[in-house]
């Protein structure tokens, strides 16, 4: 599930902590062996451009805490579990989307097919005082409900492809970041992509006005890319981490407490430390999210949408079962 | 005399790992923790202490102890003595949970659709005859219009043990035939490997062992003496200076990144070269996770979803479908 679109430049972004060109081609080239797949070749084409001398490497810093094969399995194994934490994120609402649309679908049908039964069927017996009852009404009252919930699913399923597919609307972000147990993940894993993309600039010797922009252009949220970049100009206007950070579009989050302590004063080398630690943070917040979706949303969306199924289902059958009694009696 | 099983081993290491940080003797320890412990755990720890009473090593004393782990675990002793850290015991007891986990965690995804598979049949032999025997439609024929999925039903409520039992087959033939073909399994047992190999390397190197004698006892402690051949016949290959990417076969037996990581440690070229073997150990950990993980992650979905459809599609045409079409 990993996107084309943000993998690049988290690759550029760990350049800068590889001891010289041949060590990130050789690791790049190693590590898409190992990989395999569409990262895989992403981590390919990143080598041979490299090789082709377009793009920078071999600009290894001194701040920089890490070796090269340190720094590049490092960056693999959290760009993985980002991907697999958006992966989860997405299969787990696909196929909600698909539950409740195909239960939804199953419903409107059964119960549309069930009602002309009512009309033609208790007119035939001359009884037009049933086709007034509640049960039709009734009927005539889900299908409607029934319609309702297919306009919504589709809806949702619209808003989901734009998340998921290109930077959407803030307003758009903020929905998804209000659906329970989604929200919180989606931005844990954007929070963790800012918190390792700031990491890998200031490893790489940049100060924070540069990390926040180079984290602010990477980043697939519209919100907190908007603070990123406003951030790097307030910055290098001369206004302090501490102001910066109190416009933190995300709050209650562990990144904001980060942001909090970052404001004091620290050595350079420290605050690549706190950096690299607040990102693995971030990472394993991410990975518990992720795996909340996965054991909580997917049964409960497979139960709900066995009951609307149900439901329909049971409406539809004993409206029948009732005219079937109806005439049985009469003849 | 009945072995460990594997978790007891690992909890059994990190206990011996706590008292060799915590300065106790060993002995002494295990016959305390036999005192404490019940069953087969605090009998067999009984049992290694008076080994060791009576003047066994530790390494032969835990290995006659630990079943398939024995190699692994006498390894990690001999790296205690070598080396004066409880660290590789607790490296050994990590793998030994981390392997644990993922068989558990395969075996549980084989369960909940087994479970699905299960109730959906009885709906099948018992829901669905139900139905059919209480519906107030028999006056009006029903039945006539899907003869066929009612004479399906019943043939399977007289025939309840047939479709078990073939699954069993397929499951025993899965079992013996099938999965072994697939080289997953191999590979996720490999990447455990050189996980190991990794943290233990770096536990050696960071001590200051010679890079030779370190993977030569690392890799005899993450695999069997095979094993352990081939990869230090690699590394010795990258030490005569064959480059990462054009490697004689020897040496190709490393995974690429581990074979980039031992080039620049047998050259002596790079810095901390433990941490970046600890990473290397996630890496590979992760990766064997990975070889499984769709297992894991979706196939319990995906069976209960294809098996729940085919259900509620079997019920709609059984009860709904001649009910439209006779009153239609």
């Amino acid at each position: 599930m990993q996107s084309s679109s943000n993998l690049e430049p988290s690759i550029e972004g760990v350049l800068p902590l590889i001891a010289s060109r041949d060590d990130a081609t050789t690791g790049l080239r190693a590590l898409a062996k190992e990989t395999g797949g569409r990262v895989g070749r992403r981590y390919r084409a990143v080598a041979d451009r490299l090789e082709r001398g377009e793009l920078p490497a071999g600009v290894s810093s001194a701040s920089a805490q890490m070796d090269s094969v340190a720094s590049l399995t490092r960056f693999a194994l959290l760009n993985r579990s980002r991907g697999e934490a958006r992966g989860h994120v997405i299969a787990v609402s696909l196929l909600s989307w698909i539950y409740l649309l195909g239960s939804f679908a199953v419903g409107t049908f059964l119960l549309h097919t069930a009602a002309p039964f009512a009309n033609t069927l208790v007119a035939a017996i001359g009884r037009r005082d049933f086709s007034n009852s509640e049960a039709e009404n009734a009927i005539h009252f889900y299908v409607g409900l029934y319609w309702l919930g297919i306009a919504l699913t589709v809806l949702l399923g619209t808003l989901f492809l734009i998340r998921t597919l290109a930077r959407p609307p803030v307003w758009i972000e903020w929905i998804w970041s209000n659906i329970p147990v989604i929200g919180p993940t989606l931005r844990a894993v954007e929070l963790a992509e800012m918190a390792e993309s700031i990491y890998q600039s200031l490893a790489a010797g940049q100060n924070y006005a540069l990390a926040f922009g180079s984290a602010g252009q990477s980043s697939r949220s519209r919100q907190l890319s908007r603070w990123l970049l406003r951030s790097q100009q307030r910055i290098e206007a001369g206004e302090s981490l501490h102001g910066v950070a109190r416009d933190l579009p995300v709050k209650g989050e562990f990144i904001s407490g980060v942001f909090g302590s970052l404001a004091s004063n620290h050595t350079a080398s420290s605050v690549v430390d706190m950096w690299r630690e607040t990102s693995l943070r971030m990472h394993s917040l991410m990975l518990r999210r992720s795996h909340r979706v996965k054991t909580v949303l997917a049964p409960v969306m497979v139960v709900v949408s066995m009951l609307i199924a149900c439901f329909a289902f049971v409406l539809s059958l004993g409206t029948l079962y009732r005219i079937l009694e109806l005439i049985a009696s009469l003849t | 005399m009945t072995q460990l099983t594997s978790n007891n081993i690992a909890l059994l290491l990190d206990e011996v790992s706590a008292m060799v940080s915590a300065d106790r003797p060993i002995a002494t320890g295990l016959l305390e923790l036999g005192d404490r412990s019940l069953g087969r755990l605090g009998r067999t720890a009984k049992r290694i202490s008076l080994k060791l009473q009576s003047g066994t090593s530790p390494d032969a004393a835990f290995a006659s102890e630990s079943g398939k782990s024995a190699s692994e675990v006498a390894a990690a002793f001999r790296m205690l003595e070598t080396l004066g850290t409880a660290a590789p015991l607790r490296c050994i007891a990590r793998s030994i949970q981390s392997r644990n986990e993922a068989r558990s965690q395969f075996i549980i995804s084989l369960v909940y659709p087994a479970i699905t598979l299960l109730v959906a049949y009885l709906v099948l032999v018992l829901l669905i005859p139900w139905i059919l025997d209480s519906s107030p439609m028999e006056p009006f024929g029903f039945g006539n219009t899907n003869r066929y999925f009612v004479a399906a039903i019943q043939w399977l409520k007289a025939n309840v043990w047939l479709p078990p039992a073939i699954l069993a087959v397929i499951g025993v033939v899965w079992v013996c035939l099938v999965r072994p073909m697939f080289g997953w399994t191999g590979r996720a047992t490999m990447d455990h490997r050189w996980a190991l190999f990794c943290d233990l390397l770096a536990i050696e190197v960071e001590a200051g062992v010679e890079t030779k004698l370190a993977i030569a006892s690392a890799s005899e402690a993450a695999g069997d003496v095979p094993f352990s051949r081939r990869t230090v016949a690699a590394a010795e290959s990258l030490a005569v200076g064959e480059t990462v990417a054009e490697t004689s076969p020897s040496a190709r037996f490393l995974p690429p990144l581990l074979r980039w990581s031992l080039s620049r440690i047998v050259n002596g070229r790079g810095k901390d070269h433990s941490l970046e073997l600890r990473l290397l150990g996630d890496w590979y950990r992760d990766q064997a996770t990975s070889r499984y993980r769709f297992w894991i992650h979706w196939f319990p979905v995906l069976t209960t979803v294809i098996v729940m459809t085919v259900v509620v599609v079997i019920v709609a045409m059984v009860t709904l479908v001649p009910l439209y079409q006779m009153l239609g």
